[in-house]
C-alpha cells in the first residue's frame, strides 16, 4: 500500500488525489522531477494518455492520473496479465482530486497493455462508480 | 495618432478610466471600444479616484522623506545580443534589464520617463505600496505616456525596503525588454551579507520569434486546449540578467563569503524552479518582506514574485539554474569563487532542483508586519472569493467567469480587514498580483504582493485596506492578464 507519486510541486489537484489515496490507507511519497515529460517517458506513457501525475509501487505497477479508489484497489489486487499501467487521461472534473462542487464529467479508466494498446478497464458514469 | 498594436483590454481600460477621470485624450478616442457586456472593469463610478484628496493625504501620512532620489528613464527601440543572435526590442536605454534603481526606505523618488516607443506606455512600480496616482496604470491612475516623445514624471515615497522591479502596464510590453530591478535598502537591515547578486529572470522571444503582440494573436487563434502543467509559450531563450545560457553571466565571490541573492521573475509566461548547485539556500524575504527564515534546496518563483536568498558560498564554479517549470529549457548563470574551476555545462540540472522545494504557500511569516497592517490577522470584515478560470477552450481567462471588460470592480472600504480567496479552477498556474498592497497568507503564512496559485490550488490572504485608490488585481502571466484575467479593486468613495 505504498506509492511514489511524481508530480509538479505546485499542482493542487495532485495533492488532493494524494490526500484521497492516503484517506484509504495508502502511504504516499511525493517526488518532483525536473521534467514530467521525462517521468511519463520513463514509463512509456504516450502523450494522449498523460495526466498531471504518475504513481508507482514497489511491484512495478503504474497508476496515471485521477484514478478512483475502486479501480485502484481492483487493479492492484489482480493486475491483468500483460498490462503495464492503469490510466485516467487528462483531468476529468469530478474525479478524485478534481471535484468542483456537484459537477461531474463521466470518464473511462483505461488499461495500457505491454504492446501499447489500450482497453477500457471501467466506465465511471457517476461519482459512485469510483468510490467503495 | 494610431495604435496598431493596441489590444482590446487596454482599449477598454483606457475607455473606462477616461469615463471617470475625464482625461481628454482626443487622440485615443478612435481606439476606444464600448463594451456590450454588463460590467466594466475600468469603471470607477462611486470609488476613490487617483486624483482624490485622500490619496495625497495618505501620502503625506507616510512621513517627510529624508532624501529625494532622482532618476531618468527612456523607453526606446534598441537591439541586444543574445549569444551572437541580434534581437530588435524595446528597452529602458540600451540594456536588458534596464538600469537598477536604488533608494532607501522612506525616500522620495522621482523618475522622469520619456517614451520614444511607437506605442503608448507607462511604468508600474511593482510591489511598492505607493500613492495611487503614481501606480502607472493608464486609464486608472494616469493618462498613458504618448508614443514618440511623450513624457511623465513619477514622484512618490517608497515606504518599505525590499526587492522590487518596474515595467510597463500597457498590453504585453512587459514581454519585451522593458523591465529593471528596483532595490529599496533597509536602514535597519537584519541580513548579514558580503555580496549581493541581483538575478533577474526573463523568458525571451522578442525579435527572435516574432514579437509579444503577434504571440498574443497566435495564442488567441489557437485557444487554450492543452491540459499540461506548464504554460503555453515555448520561448527560444530563458535569461539571467539579459543573457542566455550560451553566454552566461559570471558572478564573482570569494569562498566563505555570504552572498545575498535577490531573485526577480520578470518573465511573462514562465514559472521557474531555481537552485544553486552545491548550496543550500535560506529564504529571508518574499516580495521584499522578511519571512521566517527557512532553508531549502530550491524555490519555485512565479511571474512577478521576488525571493531574497542567502548562502555561504563554497570553493569552485557553481551553476545557478532557473528551470522553466513544465517547459524544456532553463536560464543559467555561474557563481565563481575559484579562477581555476571548470564552469559547469550550461544544461546542467543540479540535484538540488529535485530535493526540498519551497514556494509561496510553504513560507511562514515572522514577526515583521508592514506599517499599517497590524490588524491584518483579525477577523475579516469582507471576504472576496475569486475563481480563476478559462473559458471553454478559448484563450479567454476569467475571474468568477468574467473578463476585465465584463466584470465590475471588487469594492472595499477603507480600514476594513479584507480576505481574498483565490481558487484556481484551471490547469495552469496563476501568479496573482495586487497593486499597492501587501497581503499575508492566512494561518501564519508570509507576506506577498504576488502569489503563485498552483493548478487546481487555492490561496487565502488578508490585508488591511489602508491605501485608497483604484488598484489592479491580475494574473501576472501577462498574456492571461491581457486575455481577461484582470480586475479592479476599488475603495468606496
Amino acid at each position: 500500500m505504498a506509492l511514489t507519486v511524481q508530480k509538479s510541486p505546485t499542482c493542487g489537484c495532485c495533492k488532493l488525489w494524494m490526500d484521497y489515496a492516503r484517506s484509504y490507507g495508502f502511504t504516499l511519497t511525493a517526488e518532483h522531477p525536473a521534467s514530467m515529460d521525462a517521468a511519463f517517458a520513463a514509463h512509456d506513457i504516450p502523450a494522449k494518455l498523460q495526466a498531471c501525475h504518475v504513481a508507482t509501487n514497489a511491484d512495478g505497477q503504474v497508476i496515471v492520473g485521477h484514478v478512483g479508489i475502486a479501480q485502484v484497489l481492483e487493479y492492484l489486487k489482480a493486475p491483468p496479465a500483460g498490462s503495464r499501467a492503469l490510466i485516467v487521461p487528462g483531468m476529468p472534473v469530478g474525479s478524485p482530486g478534481m471535484e468542483q462542487g456537484e459537477a461531474f464529467d463521466p470518464y473511462e479508466v483505461l488499461l495500457l497493455a505491454s504492446d501499447g494498446t489500450t482497453t477500457t478497464f471501467a466506465t465511471v458514469a457517476s461519482p459512485t462508480d469510483q468510490s467503495i | 495618432m494610431t495604435h496598431p498594436h493596441a489590444t482590446p483590454s487596454r482599449r477598454a481600460l483606457l475607455g473606462g478610466g477616461l469615463a471617470f477621470t475625464g482625461l481628454g485624450v482626443a487622440g485615443l478616442a478612435g481606439c476606444m471600444t464600448s463594451s456590450t457586456m454588463d460590467g466594466d472593469g475600468g469603471s470607477l463610478k462611486g470609488l476613490v479616484g487617483p486624483n482624490d484628496a485622500v490619496v495625497a493625504q495618505v501620502e503625506a501620512a507616510r512621513g517627510t522623506p529624508e532624501a529625494t532620489r532622482t532618476f531618468a528613464l527612456t523607453a526606446r527601440r534598441t537591439e541586444i545580443d543574445l549569444a551572437g543572435q541580434r534581437a530588435a526590442t524595446w528597452a529602458y536605454g540600451d540594456t536588458v534589464p534596464g538600469p537598477l534603481l536604488r533608494a532607501t526606505a522612506g525616500d522620495r523618488i522621482t523618475v522622469a520617463v520619456r517614451n520614444d516607443l511607437p506605442q503608448v506606455t507607462s511604468v508600474h512600480w511593482h510591489g511598492i505600496r505607493l500613492r495611487n496616482d503614481m501606480d502607472g496604470v493608464p486609464g486608472h491612475t494616469q493618462e498613458a505616456i504618448a508614443a514618440d516623445g511623450g513624457t511623465f514624471t513619477y514622484d512618490f515615497i517608497t515606504p518599505d525596503p525590499g526587492t522590487y522591479f518596474f515595467h510597463p502596464h500597457v498590453g504585453v510590453q512587459l514581454d519585451r525588454g522593458l523591465y529593471a530591478p528596483l532595490i529599496i535598502d533597509d536602514p535597519a537591515e537584519s541580513v548579514d551579507f558580503d555580496k549581493e547578486w541581483v538575478v533577474v529572470l526573463d523568458d525571451w522571444l522578442d525579435g527572435i520569434m516574432g514579437d509579444p503582440d503577434t504571440e498574443l494573436e497566435t495564442l488567441r487563434r489557437n485557444g487554450s486546449g492543452m491540459i499540461g502543467q506548464g504554460s503555453e509559450i515555448a520561448y527560444p531563450f530563458y535569461l539571467v540578467n539579459g543573457r542566455p545560457p550560451a553566454d552566461p553571466e559570471t558572478f564573482q565571490a570569494a569562498p566563505g563569503e555570504r552572498v545575498r541573492l535577490r531573485i526577480i521573475n520578470a518573465s511573462s509566461d514562465t514559472v521557474y524552479r531555481v537552485a544553486l548547485g552545491g548550496h543550500r539556500l535560506k529564504v529571508t524575504h518574499k516580495d521584499g518582506i522578511p519571512t521566517l527564515p527557512k532553508e531549502t534546496d530550491a524555490i519555485i518563483i512565479g511571474m512577478g514574485e521576488r525571493y531574497d536568498l542567502s548562502t555561504t558560498v563554497g570553493d569552485g564554479a557553481f551553476p545557478l539554474v532557473a528551470m522553466a517549470e513544465g517547459k524544456s529549457g532553463q536560464a543559467y548563470a555561474v557563481l565563481r569563487t575559484s579562477a581555476s574551476a571548470a564552469a559547469p555545462p550550461e544544461d546542467v540540472q543540479p540535484d538540488e532542483l529535485t530535493r526540498g522545494i519551497l514556494w509561496a504557500p510553504l513560507l511562514s511569516g515572522d514577526d515583521h508586519v508592514p506599517r499599517g497592517q497590524e490588524r491584518a490577522g483579525d477577523k475579516a470584515d469582507r471576504t472576496i472569493t475569486i475563481q480563476l478560470g478559462v473559458r471553454g477552450g478559448r484563450y479567454v481567462w476569467t475571474m468568477n467567469g468574467k473578463t476585465f471588460e465584463e466584470a465590475d470592480p471588487f469594492v472595499v472600504s477603507r480600514d476594513e480587514v479584507v480576505r481574498i480567496i483565490w481558487q484556481n479552477m484551471s490547469h495552469m498556474p496563476h501568479p496573482m498580483h495586487l497593486h499597492g498592497h501587501s497581503f499575508r497568507l492566512t494561518d501564519g503564512g508570509s507576506w506577498h504582493d504576488t502569489v503563485l496559485v498552483g493548478p487546481m490550488g487555492a490561496v487565502a490572504a488578508q490585508f488591511v485596506a489602508d491605501n485608497p485608490g483604484a488598484w489592479m488585481m491580475h494574473c501576472h502571466n501577462i498574456f492571461h492578464a491581457e486575455a481577461g484575467m484582470m480586475a479592479t479593486l476599488g475603495y468606496r468613495a
